[in-house]
């Protein structure tokens, strides 16, 4: 009688583990789909953004109308992507035309001396900064479900339940990929 | 050694959790220590009075039980009455405002903070604060219903750049998300159980002594003196681990803040700036030390690294978490002091050659503390002043003398003056008397500052001119007879006298 109750808990002991592995797997996998949806939300913010700002810089700069029409389409293009891969290749243009602006904008004082401006450029600044925020905890996310994925004995159970690794979100844009210099 | 963020983030979690656990439990064992002593003392007298020994042994399961039962309910009690409506108690203190939209500095605010609950993934809804001050601190408070609230000075808000302060909101955000906040006010709140008891033992000790004298036996005395000794030391103990939990917690929200931010730079020169400025004792919200970046009062113990400090101080040694997050990005600490534009030491704006944001820092506190300064709180140190001993506020360095000893420092000539002092001492000499009367408002109003020597019986100082040819404003306690220079206000009047008395060449 003795041995066999012993070997029920066991094996009790060994399914709750079980369960208790899947379902920390499973809240894993979903807090990674609601880090990426994050992202998308910061992103969505900055195409409301736009407007707004190229709105105010048209009036200081007449000269600049290239930079700024870039600005404006690879907007449209980001908001028109259909595929996850198309909205990142246009994000990622955004992000670079963004930048351009910002460094042609060094050179019209009047616009950093503009109340308005000074408001949208602290705007976009903290546009970035979330984007990039929540970029680092997707990212912080897809490791932690990673590491989680390949360890004994949840990798067993991943394999079961055919739990996949995510991906880490990448920077593409081949500029952003250069390493910065190290100096000592 | 780099030691990287995370590696610190587990290892200082790792301790703190422990730390809390032993923290709790000893706190479960002393009440069962005091129990079991009081319970001793009623065995002997017992014993001593009447026949059949109690059968009963003196450790027995039920009493620790019961022991146990009412120390978690006593704690439970007090930590509930201590942390309802914490957040607005202190909010209240600190005269804190949300951050408006309206304002650009504070739009800023909102938006570091709305960056910060990103960074930990949404889980927080954090409101940001304003405390209106000009010094430089932060804290963060939370509370049971999910109410968390990150407050800023408006100092800070207006002096660090803004990765400075994304950093420190990003370390508040760190004690927000870490938990940190919460388990202070069980640290805290849970040994205050023992201050009741030992205000109940002392009073009994004094009815024992004063009231019934030598009739009672003297067994009831002895028990509650030791009792009264037994609770205060275990008290000093625990207060002991919640300040070590305390230091623990701030070096884990610096490694989380780096976590978030990714800059360990920009934090390590907040901090070096914060620990350089005025971080604002003596303001309303005192009491409160444990919740700042950096602890507001202390100033002198936590620049050092003496083992006092290291036990008795609610944050860990500054230049020991700026060394480690320098540690990071490979960098000394001269490095970072040479890459540090800003004047080390800034004095508040009490004074002549100083720069002016004085409606701020008229802060009346109300309070008055013995030997603090009257302008900043810092406690004043005791210094050599040509020679003489004077004290002195290292913050705002403002000097307290006695009267005779103004004279002696006039006398004396060794000191060199600045071009400006001595320009204004020159424009002194040489302009009329002003249109006030010399004798000056002998009233008191809200500008007059209290005595710092004779705090007790709190008198206002008296400003007035030294006299009417020195027209440079003192302030004089009646009481005592001691002056108040702010600074610059003493070598002025010795740039003047020297000016007065010089033998022309």
């Amino acid at each position: 009688m003795m041995p066999i109750l012993v070997l029920l808990g066991l094996a009790v002991l060994l399914v709750m583990s079980f369960v208790g592995i899947y379902n920390s797997l499973v809240q894993m996998k979903v807090s990674v789909q609601n880090a990426w949806a994050q992202i998308d939300v910061q992103l969505k913010r900055r195409h409301d953004l736009i407007p707004n700002l190229v709105e105010t810089a048209k009036g200081y700069m007449a000269h600049e109308r290239g930079t700024l029409e870039s600005v404006t389409k690879a907007r449209q293009m980001a908001v028109d992507a259909s595929t996850v891969k198309d909205k990142l290749a246009a994000e990622n243009m955004l992000t670079s035309t963004l930048r351009s602006l910002l460094a042609v904008s060094e050179n019209y004082p009047q616009l950093k001396a503009d109340q308005t401006m000074s408001r949208v450029m602290e705007e976009l600044t903290t546009a970035e900064n979330k984007i990039g925020f929540a970029r680092q905890f997707y990212n912080d996310e897809v490791n932690r479900y990673n590491a989680a994925l390949q360890i004994f004995p949840n990798n067993i159970i991943a394999g079961q339940f055919s739990f996949k690794a995510a991906e880490f979100f990448q920077l593409d844009a081949p500029a952003e990929r250069v390493v910065p210099q190290v100096k000592f | 050694m780099a030691y990287s963020f995370v590696q610190i983030e587990k290892d200082k979690s790792r301790t703190i959790f422990f730390s809390f656990l032993g923290l709790v439990f000893f706190y479960f064992i002393s009440l069962l220590i005091i129990v079991l002593v009081c319970k001793y003392f009623l065995f002997r007298s017992y014993i001593s009075y009447t026949d059949p020994l109690p059968s009963a042994a003196l450790f027995d399961w039920p009493l620790v039980a019961w022991t146990f039962i009412g120390a978690g309910l006593a704690g439970t009690f007090h930590w509930q009455l201590s942390i309802r409506n914490l957040i607005n108690q202190a909010l209240g203190l600190m005269q804190a405002a949300p951050a408006s939209t309206d304002d650009a500095q504070e739009k800023m605010l909102r938006n570091m903070v709305e960056e910060a609950q990103v960074a930990t993934g949404g889980k927080f809804r954090i409101e940001p604060f304003i405390i209106p001050t000009a010094a430089l601190n932060a804290f963060a408070l939370q509370d049971f219903e999910g109410r968390s609230v990150i407050g800023i000075t408006r100092g800070l808000l207006s002096r660090l750049s803004r990765e400075q302060i994304e950093a420190v909101v990003a370390h508040e955000a760190g004690h927000i998300a870490s938990g940190d906040c919460l388990s202070t006010t069980v640290t805290s709140v849970i040994f205050r159980v023992f201050d009741n008891i030992c205000d109940a033992v002392g009073l009994m000790l004094r009815g024992t002594r004063l009231g019934r004298g030598k009739r009672d036996a003297d067994g009831y005395f002895l028990l509650l003196a030791i009792v009264f000794l037994l609770v205060n030391v275990l008290r000093f103990l625990g207060f002991l681990g919640s300040l070590f939990i305390s230091r623990e917690r701030e070096y884990r929200a610096d490694a989380l803040a780096v976590r978030l931010t990714r800059n360990p730079l920009a934090l390590a020169e907040a901090l070096f700036i914060i620990s350089h400025r005025w971080k604002g004792a003596g303001l309303p919200g005192q009491g409160m030390e444990a919740i700042f970046i950096q602890n507001p009062v202390r100033q002198a113990m936590d620049d050092q690294d003496s083992l006092f400090s290291e036990l008795f101080s609610t944050h860990p040694p500054v230049r020991k978490r700026i060394a480690i997050l320098l540690d990071m990005v490979h960098m000394t600490e001269k490095e970072l002091e040479q890459s540090m534009q800003q004047p080390l030491t800034e004095a508040p704006p009490f004074s002549v050659t100083g720069n002016v944001d004085t409606g701020v820092f008229a802060v009346s506190s109300g309070r008055n503390l013995r030997n603090a300064c009257p302008r900043c709180h810092a406690t004043l140190t005791e210094s050599s002043y040509e020679g003489i001993s004077v004290l002195v506020c290292v913050q705002c360095q403002g000097f307290l003398i006695k009267e005779p000893d103004v004279l002696r420092i006039l006398e004396r000539r060794e000191r060199v003056f600045s071009s400006v002092i001595q320009d204004r001492a020159r424009t002194i000499l040489h302009q009329p008397l002003p249109a006030r009367p010399w004798g000056g408002y002998t009233g008191f109003d809200e500008q007059s500052i209290p005595c710092p020597s004779c705090a007790d019986a709190a008198p206002r100082m008296v400003r007035r001119f030294v006299n009417p040819r020195y027209t440079v404003e003192i302030d004089r306690c009646r009481t005592c007879g001691q002056v108040w220079f702010d600074r610059d206000e003493l070598e002025l009047l010795q740039c003047l006298y020297e000016q007065d008395h010089s033998v022309p060449a």
